[in-house]
C-alpha cells in the first residue's frame, strides 16, 4: 500500500480531477503585471498575518507594558527587529499595492455593471486596510502613536451628531488610556482582519462569478488564453518570492526603530500621522474641522457610490470619459497633498 | 537529402533532450534554493520563539538591621517573584533566610516560635530552625538563600526573575 | 523561462535571508532594561499614593539603588516613637526630616566623617524648630548644610547627593559644591587653575582630564573615601579675612600631600605647595570668608534669633 493509496483511503479526493478542475484557462491579459496587483495586496495581507502572530507572542497590551514591550522585541528577541520590520514594511507595501489595485480597477472601468457590489466590497477592503494601519500604529504607544490617536479621537468628535459619542467608543473612554489600548489591539489583531479576510472572501467569489473582466489592450489582438496550471501558479511564485524578497531587503536595509515612550503630558512639537494618511492631514490643516471632515466624507461617499455615478454620467453623455478625468485628478490631487504634507 | 533530414532529426531530438534536461537542472536549483531557505526560516523562528536559558542572577536586597531581628519570632518578607521566605536570627553566625515553600508538595510553611520549628500543616511536615526536616513526607531541606551581613544591616540575595 | 526565474528568485530570496541571518548575529544585544524596583509589605501604601501626589520622586527612587535593593519610604523616613520631629500620617509614624544620623544608620562611615567637617558643623542660631513635630518653614528647608537638626546632627546628606535617586556621579559634579562655594570664590580659584581649565575642557567625569572638587577633597589612594571635606585642607580664611592655618595643620598638609601624589610626582607637590604657604602666610586669602548666600546675610532670614546670636553670626559672617 503505497503512502498516497493510504492517503486516498481515508481523504476520497482524486488529484487529477482536482487539477483538471482547477486548471481553468487565465485571460491572457493577466499576463500584464498591473493586473496581479490584487494578488499581490492578497500575499502581503497573510504574510501581515504570519508577521502579526508572531508579534502578539511578546506584545503586551497595556500602557505600562505596551511601548516597553516593543522596545523587548525590537532590541532583544533573536530576529525579533526582523519580524517587527517585515511587519512594518509589509503593511506599507500593503496599502500601496490596494491602492495601486484600486486605481487600476477605476481606470480600467471594471467597476461597471454588473460589477458595482463588487466594487463597493473592494473599497471596504482598501478602507479596512488603511484602518488596520492606523490601529497598528497606535498600539505600539509612541509619542506619535499616542498624540496621533488623540488628535483621530479629537477630530471624530467634530463630527455632527454622533462624533462625541464616536470618539468616547474609539477611546473608550474620555482620555486615551489602557480601554483604547485594548480596543485597538483587539481591532487590529482579530475583527479588522477577520472582517477583511470574510470580504475579501466575498470579493475573489464575486470575481469567480462575474469572471475576469476581458480587457483587449489599445492596438494589440486578444492575448489568447493560458493554462492557470503551470504558468499562473509559477507566475504567482514568483510574484511572492519576488514580494518577500523586496520586503526582507526593506527590513534589512532600513529596519524599523522605536520613538520615545507615550507621555500623556508633554506634545511633541510635530505631530504627524502615517504617510498614507498625509494627504488627509494636509485637506484638515486647509479646511476648518467641519469642514474637513465634510470634505473627507464626500470623498469616501463618492468612492463607494462611483459606479452609479459613473453609469449616469454615460448615459447623459455617452462615450464621455469623465471618470478617468475625475480620476485622474483625484490622484494628482491625492499626490501633491501627500508630498505637501511630507515635505512640511 | 536523407542525412541532413537524420541529422536535422537527431538534431531536434538531442535539442529536445537538451531543453528537458535543462529544464531539471532549473528545478532542482529552484530546490536547492527552497529547501535551505524554509530550514533558514524554521530555525529563524525557533530562535524568536523559545526563550533563552539564562544564568541565575542573583539581587542583593535589603532585610532589616539587626538589632530590628525579632527574637523568638521570625521575620516574614517574600521574594522577586513573591514566594514566602523566613529571616531567622542564629547566635553566632550570620542570620538565615530559609524559603517558607514546602519541598513535599508547596505549601507555606508556619514557624512554631516555642519549638523553633517550622510546621506544614498539609501533610504535617516538621522542619527544624535551619530547614532540616524532622519528620513527615518533605523529602529534602528547606532550600535557603545567601545572606550578607554589613555592619548592622542584613541583606539577602533574591534570584532575579 | 518562468521556472528560470522562479529559480533565480529563489536564490535572491536566500540570500537576503543569509543577510538577516547575518544581521541579528551581529546584533549587540543590549542589556536588560531597568529591574523594577523591591517594594517591602510596609511601604507599599507609601508608594501607591505617592505614585500620584510626588511621581518624580516616585519614580527616581524606584530607579535608584535603594529602590533595587527593597530600600524604601518606610527605611528612611520612618520615625521611632521618641523622635522630636515624628508625626502620624495616613497610619504611619514618619519624619519628613531625614538627617545624616538617619543616613548613618546604614551608611556609618561616611555619616561620621561628615559630622567631623566643616559641612557638618551648625552655625550658632542656626538650627531647625519644630511646630507640633513639624519643621518650622522659617526655618526649613533652606539651608540645611550649617543648620542643626531636631536630632542633634547638623547639615544633611542631600545637599550634595540631592533627593531621590542618590546617584553618586551627580554628587561627584563640581556644579553642586559651586551651588555654595563659587560665591566665597573657592570654586572660581579651581575653574581659574589648571585643575578646573582640564576639567572642564574634558566631555564627562570617566574622561576627565582634571581633577574635579571630589577627587582632591574626598577620594583616596588607598580605597576608602572620605566625608571629611575639611579633613586635607590645610588653611582656612579667619575672622580677620586673613588665611589661618587649622588645628593639627601638619596632619592636614600631609593628607592632601599623598592625595597630590595620585597624579603629580612629590618634587613638584613639594614645590607647589611651599609656594602656596608662603602666598598665605603673606597674608593674601585664595577665597572669601566662609560660604554664606546673600539671603542669609538678612536679619528678616532669621527672625527667631536673639540679638546675642545675630551678633555671633554677622561676626562669622565677616560682617
Amino acid at each position: 500500500m503505497t503512502v498516497r493509496g493510504w492517503l486516498n483511503e481515508r481523504i476520497p479526493v482524486s488529484l487529477e480531477a482536482l487539477k483538471s478542475a482547477g486548471n481553468e484557462p487565465v485571460p491572457g491579459h493577466l499576463k500584464v503585471w498591473w493586473f496581479a496587483l490584487g494578488g499581490t495586496a492578497a500575499m502581503l495581507f497573510f504574510g501581515q498575518i504570519t508577521t502579526g502572530l508572531l508579534l502578539c507572542v511578546y506584545y503586551q497590551p497595556t500602557p505600562d507594558r505596551a511601548w516597553e514591550s516593543v522596545r523587548y522585541i525590537t532590541g532583544q528577541v533573536p530576529f525579533g527587529w526582523w519580524f517587527r520590520s517585515l511587519h512594518k514594511w509589509g503593511a506599507n507595501l500593503m496599502i500601496v499595492a490596494v491602492s495601486l489595485h484600486l486605481m487600476r480597477v477605476f481606470f480600467t472601468g471594471a467597476y461597471r455593471k454588473p460589477r458595482e457590489a463588487n466594487w463597493m466590497v473592494g473599497v471596504t477592503l482598501f478602507l479596512l486596510t488603511l484602518m488596520l494601519g492606523f490601529t497598528g500604529y497606535s498600539i505600539v504607544y509612541e509619542q506619535l502613536s499616542f498624540w496621533g490617536a488623540t488628535v483621530a479621537a479629537n477630530i471624530t468628535e467634530a463630527v455632527p451628531l454622533i462624533g462625541p459619542g464616536l470618539a468616547r467608543t474609539l477611546r473608550g473612554g474620555e482620555q486615551i488610556g489602557a480601554p483604547t489600548l485594548s480596543r485597538f489591539f483587539i481591532l487590529h489583531a482579530a475583527v479588522l482582519p477577520g472582517l477583511l479576510l470574510l470580504l475579501f472572501a466575498v470579493h475573489v467569489t464575486l470575481i469567480r462569478l462575474h469572471g475576469v473582466t476581458e480587457f483587449p489592450l489599445r492596438d494589440q489582438p486578444r492575448p489568447a488564453p493560458y493554462p492557470f496550471i503551470p504558468d499562473h501558479v509559477l507566475k504567482e511564485l514568483a510574484t511572492g518570492l519576488a514580494l518577500i524578497t523586496i520586503v526582507n531587503c526593506l527590513a534589512v536595509l532600513l529596519p524599523v526603530g522605536i520613538g520615545p515612550p507615550a507621555d500623556p503630558i508633554n506634545t511633541p512639537e510635530h505631530i504627524k500621522p502615517e504617510w498614507y494618511f498625509y494627504f488627509t492631514f494636509r485637506w484638515l490643516k486647509l479646511s476648518s474641522l467641519q469642514a474637513g471632515i465634510a470634505g473627507v466624507s464626500v470623498a469616501v461617499a463618492l468612492l463607494f457610490g462611483w459606479p452609479f455615478i459613473d453609469s449616469a454620467i454615460r448615459r447623459k453623455w455617452p462615450n464621455s470619459e469623465l471618470s478617468m478625468v475625475f480620476g485622474a485628478a483625484a490622484v494628482i490631487v491625492f499626490v501633491i497633498f501627500t508630498v505637501w504634507e511630507g515635505l512640511s | 537529402m536523407g542525412e541532413h533530414s537524420t541529422m536535422s532529426e537527431s538534431a531536434e531530438i538531442s535539442g529536445t533532450e537538451t531543453r528537458a534536461s535543462r529544464r531539471r537542472v532549473i528545478q532542482v536549483a529552484a530546490w536547492l534554493s527552497f529547501v535551505p531557505a524554509a530550514l533558514m526560516i524554521a530555525w529563524d523562528l525557533l530562535q524568536y520563539l523559545v526563550p533563552p536559558r539564562r544564568r541565575a542572577t542573583f539581587r542583593k536586597v535589603f532585610v532589616v538591621r539587626t538589632p530590628d531581628l525579632p527574637a523568638e519570632d521570625v521575620h516574614e518578607m517574600v521574594d522577586l517573584t513573591g514566594r514566602p521566605l523566613a529571616i531567622i536570627r542564629r547566635a553566632g553566625g550570620s542570620p538565615l533566610a530559609i524559603s517558607l515553600v514546602c519541598t513535599h508538595l508547596g505549601c507555606r510553611v508556619h514557624w512554631q516560635p516555642k519549638v523553633r520549628t517550622f510546621l506544614c500543616p498539609c501533610h504535617m511536615g516538621i522542619f527544624d530552625e535551619q530547614g532540616r526536616v524532622l519528620s513527615g513526607p518533605p523529602p529534602s531541606p528547606l532550600p535557603q538563600h545567601r545572606v550578607s551581613v554589613e555592619g548592622e544591616n542584613v541583606f539577602v540575595h533574591l534570584p532575579e526573575i | 523561462m518562468k521556472r528560470a526565474v522562479v529559480a533565480a528568485l529563489g536564490f535572491l530570496f536566500l540570500g537576503s535571508l543569509v543577510a538577516v541571518t547575518i544581521i541579528d548575529a551581529s546584533k549587540h544585544r543590549e542589556t536588560a532594561g531597568p529591574r523594577p524596583a523591591v517594594i517591602p509589605a510596609d511601604s507599599k501604601g507609601c508608594v501607591d499614593c505617592h505614585s500620584r501626589v510626588t511621581p518624580l520622586q516616585v519614580a527616581q527612587w524606584s530607579a535608584s539603588k535603594h529602590g533595587e535593593q527593597g530600600i524604601a519610604c518606610l527605611n528612611c523616613h520612618g520615625a521611632k516613637p521618641d523622635d522630636p520631629d515624628r508625626f502620624m500620617h495616613h497610619e504611619a509614624r514618619i519624619s519628613a526630616l531625614v538627617t545624616p544620623k538617619d543616613c548613618g544608620g546604614c551608611h556609618q562611615p561616611e555619616a561620621e566623617g561628615f559630622s567631623k567637617s566643616a559641612h557638618g558643623q551648625a552655625k550658632p542660631g542656626m538650627e531647625i524648630h519644630l511646630v507640633g513635630g513639624r519643621p518650622d518653614p522659617k526655618t526649613w528647608p533652606l539651608p540645611r548644610v550649617g543648620v542643626r537638626n531636631p536630632d542633634g546632627s547638623a547639615g544633611s546628606c542631600t545637599t550634595c547627593h540631592g533627593r531621590h535617586r542618590f546617584e553618586l556621579a551627580d554628587a561627584r559634579q563640581p556644579t553642586v559644591c559651586e551651588t555654595c562655594h563659587l560665591s566665597d570664590g573657592s570654586a572660581e580659584a579651581w575653574r581659574r587653575s589648571p585643575h578646573g581649565g582640564f576639567f572642564l575642557t574634558s566631555a564627562s567625569l570617566e574622561s576627565a582630564k582634571g581633577p574635579s572638587c571630589t577627587v582632591c577633597h574626598m577620594a583616596s589612594r588607598t580605597g576608602a573615601p572620605t566625608h571629611d571635606v575639611s579633613a586635607r585642607v590645610t588653611w582656612t580664611v579667619g575672622s580677620e579675612g586673613k588665611p589661618v592655618q587649622r588645628p593639627n595643620a601638619e596632619a592636614r598638609r600631609d593628607s592632601m600631600f599623598s592625595t597630590c601624589l595620585l597624579c603629580h610626582g612629590s618634587p613638584l607637590v613639594e614645590a607647589a605647595f611651599d609656594r602656596i604657604d608662603e602666598t598665605f602666610e603673606a597674608g593674601i586669602p585664595s577665597r572669601s570668608p566662609p560660604p554664606t548666600a546673600p539671603y542669609l546675610r538678612s536679619p528678616a532670614a532669621w527672625p527667631h534669633l536673639s540679638p546675642s546670636d545675630r551678633a555671633e553670626l554677622a561676626k562669622m559672617q565677616g560682617r
